[in-house]
């Protein structure tokens, strides 16, 4: 590899991939912050503030994200392409709209199927436990 | 609370301002507007929420920006190949005046030597840094691509022979 592809060589871009990868194939765990939002915007495409509420509502006001909180992840899931902009017609520069991509939806419902399971084989223990 | 909120959105990272610094305070003032009706334990608990994240989200930012594992994986590496180096050089340079004061060849100072071969240490510790910096990005790439079950990029391979 000469010095020219060396220097243009993005590391940040190749520890995002391995990342991603981490999920897809290992299938470790997402984070509940994470998964709250990937569901929020698993029924339709929604800006920032309507997230935070959205989470609020969803988790009965157990999670309330807090901005920061919400744009790191926010940031995070666009590097990695789970979430993407969505245009819509009252996109302005402080009224972003995000959505949902195929692979975010991917991930969603391969860790529903995964807390599924969990609490599949913790319900079947705790019911041979009672009996 | 908004020029508060704005002034802690200055912890940022310029980049990341750009891209959400707008967003970001459009969804706090929509945020604060909304807790303001609630009572002041509301609006404090509120505001002591969004200035943590905001905090915490800076402090974030700034590490994944400047990550220090590479870095300090290239100076062990370095630093170790440096002893090598080193350990080498000094066991040569004694040789060279033991045998030096054995034979009747006049010998100049042996402290010379000795520092000559310092300099040689150091002046490879320097050349080794950069080197491990560039080398560093060649040993996540690879397993990366094996992982991801694909072959080794082409120019990698190259590169290693």
């Amino acid at each position: 590899m000469g010095f020219a592809a060396w220097a243009r060589f993005d590391s940040r871009r190749v520890l995002r991939q391995h990342v991603v990868m981490r999920h897809v194939v290992e299938q470790t765990p997402i984070s509940e912050a994470v998964f709250f939002i990937l569901a929020s915007l698993a029924a339709e495409p929604r800006h920032g503030y309507s997230l935070l509420k959205d989470i609020e509502l969803l988790s009965e006001g157990r999670v309330r994200l807090s901005t920061g909180t919400l744009y790191g992840a926010l940031r995070r899931l666009l590097e990695n392409d789970w979430i993407e902009r969505f245009e819509t017609a009252d996109t302005s520069r402080d009224k972003q709209t995000y959505r949902l991509t195929s692979l975010g939806r991917r991930l969603l419902r391969q860790e529903t199927d995964r807390l599924k399971q969990l609490t599949r084989v913790a319900s079947s223990k705790l019911r041979l436990k009672e009996v | 609370m908004r020029r508060l909120y704005q002034m802690l959105l200055r912890l940022y990272p310029r980049e990341h301002r750009a891209q959400f610094g707008d967003e970001m305070l459009c969804v706090f003032a929509q945020a604060a507007g909304g807790r303001r009706t609630q009572g002041w334990s509301a609006c404090a608990r509120f505001l002591f929420r969004e200035s943590t994240g905001a905090l915490g989200g800076a402090c974030a930012e700034w590490l994944r920006r400047t990550s220090l594992a590479p870095p300090l994986g290239a100076i062990v590496l370095a630093a170790a190949l440096h002893s090598a180096f080193y350990t080498a050089s000094s066991k040569v340079s004694r040789a060279v005046s033991a045998a030096a004061q054995r034979s009747d060849i006049p010998l100049t100072d042996p402290r010379a030597a000795a520092l000559m071969m310092d300099l040689l240490g150091v002046i490879s510790l320097l050349c080794l840094l950069p080197l491990f910096f560039l080398l560093r990005i060649r040993l996540i790439r690879l397993p990366i691509r094996l992982a991801a079950g694909r072959p080794p990029a082409r120019d990698s391979i190259r590169g290693s022979r």
